[in-house]
């Protein structure tokens, strides 16, 4: 009996061997057990919702560029007024995708020279070799857009053997119409002001003196086949 | 490394380098592909200009609607104008992404002041009636 007193005082059914009723042992500590096995519950309940809450939210923060950064980037532009809310969410998707393409292009350069690190005349193959993406041709310099495969003529144009953007122009080489403009076909050195009354970055205003004698091939090249956006109206 | 001369604002470089570094593993998930450094200020200047050139659309077409402020239609036909047209559709899907969360948001929002309004009204109520008591006990 004594033993069995002394059993009920502890919290823990004992480890003495006589037998007790264990309903008698262990009824004040089961409550507590059972609160904390509840407590447990319900913080994996609460942490695992918690975590989803964040992978949700990660989710839609893969567009991952701060929308404040690219509202301040528009607003350098002085006619860039008011923009709405949706817009920079836009711009944010649409800098990323842009990103991707370079890239991509990029790295097919770099592939096409048995490189496997990207550089910076890799990104200057692709803006040549692209189109649409004229609007960089002075985004970096032009010595970086050496053909490493030591091809000559067109440069840049050549190097995958593909004829990629030039449609015969009349002076393939030298002999440039200056610095008016067409050459480079884009709105933007539309002096007149067509896209760009203030050219937002040092860039464009760089352009004006790229279109020298030399740059005859290169200036030319650059302008693509789509030499002319001004019907933007 | 020269920086460039006007305080533009500039993307931040490490999540270029992930946009970036995420599309070279998958170009070429058999080997681990480097990024210059020069390479990644290009890449970073190319999207800030990129911003420019489709902002710059954009705010155009807003314009010739007779509006002050650049929506995201404008910035659908932007990108139209500017032979980007591929960019129409994932965009749509993002922007409508972001306006799911942001409904949510506002309600929730918008519930939780009332909930605060009332809140406060009931203890500005408790605090008037103490204090009456204790003026008048």
């Amino acid at each position: 009996m004594d033993s069995c007193k002394q059993a009920q005082s502890s919290p823990y059914p004992p480890t003495s061997s006589v037998t007790q009723p264990s309903a008698i042992a262990v009824t004040p500590p089961a409550p507590f057990h059972h609160l904390l096995q509840q407590q447990q519950q319900q913080l994996q309940m609460f942490w695992s919702y918690q975590r989803q809450e964040i992978e949700q939210v990660n989710d839609f923060k893969n567009h991952q560029l701060p929308l404040a950064r690219i509202k301040k980037i528009m607003k350098a532009d002085e006619d860039v007024r008011m923009i709405s809310a949706e817009a920079p969410v836009l711009f944010a998707k649409a800098c990323e995708l842009f990103i991707l393409e370079l890239t991509i292009r990029s790295w097919l350069h770099a592939e096409e020279n048995k490189r496997r690190t990207l550089q910076k005349n890799d990104i200057a193959a692709a803006i040549t070799r692209t189109d649409i993406f004229d609007f960089l041709v002075d985004i970096v310099p032009r010595d970086e857009i050496k053909d490493e495969a030591g091809l000559g003529g067109m440069v840049g144009a050549t190097a995958s053997g593909v004829p990629y953007f030039y449609p015969p122009m009349g002076q393939p080489t030298g002999g440039p119409a200056g610095p008016g403009g067409m050459m480079i076909g884009r709105p933007a050195v539309d002096p007149t002001g067509g896209m760009y009354a203030q050219p937002p970055s040092q860039a464009w205003q760089s352009v004006w003196q790229t279109a020298g004698p030399d740059d005859g091939s290169y200036a030319s090249g650059g302008s693509g086949g789509h030499g002319n956006l001004d019907g933007q109206g | 490394m020269e920086k460039v001369v006007s305080e533009a604002e500039e993307l931040p470089k490490a999540i270029v380098r992930r946009v970036v570094k995420e599309k070279l593993s998958e170009c070429s998930p058999d080997y681990d592909f480097n990024v210059h450094k020069d390479a990644l200020l290009a890449f970073s200047e190319s999207a800030r200009i990129f911003i420019h050139y489709l902002s710059a659309t954009a705010n155009n077409i807003c314009k010739e609607s007779k509006r002050q402020t650049m929506n995201a239609e404008d910035v659908f036909k932007a990108l139209e104008e500017i032979e980007f047209s591929e960019f129409v559709k994932p965009l749509g899907a993002s922007l409508a992404e972001f306006k799911k969360k942001n409904a949510g948001k506002k309600v929730d929002q918008s519930r939780k002041m009332r909930r605060k309004r009332r809140e406060n009204r009931g203890f500005i109520c408790r605090k008037r009636n103490q204090n009456q008591a204790k003026e008048t006990g």
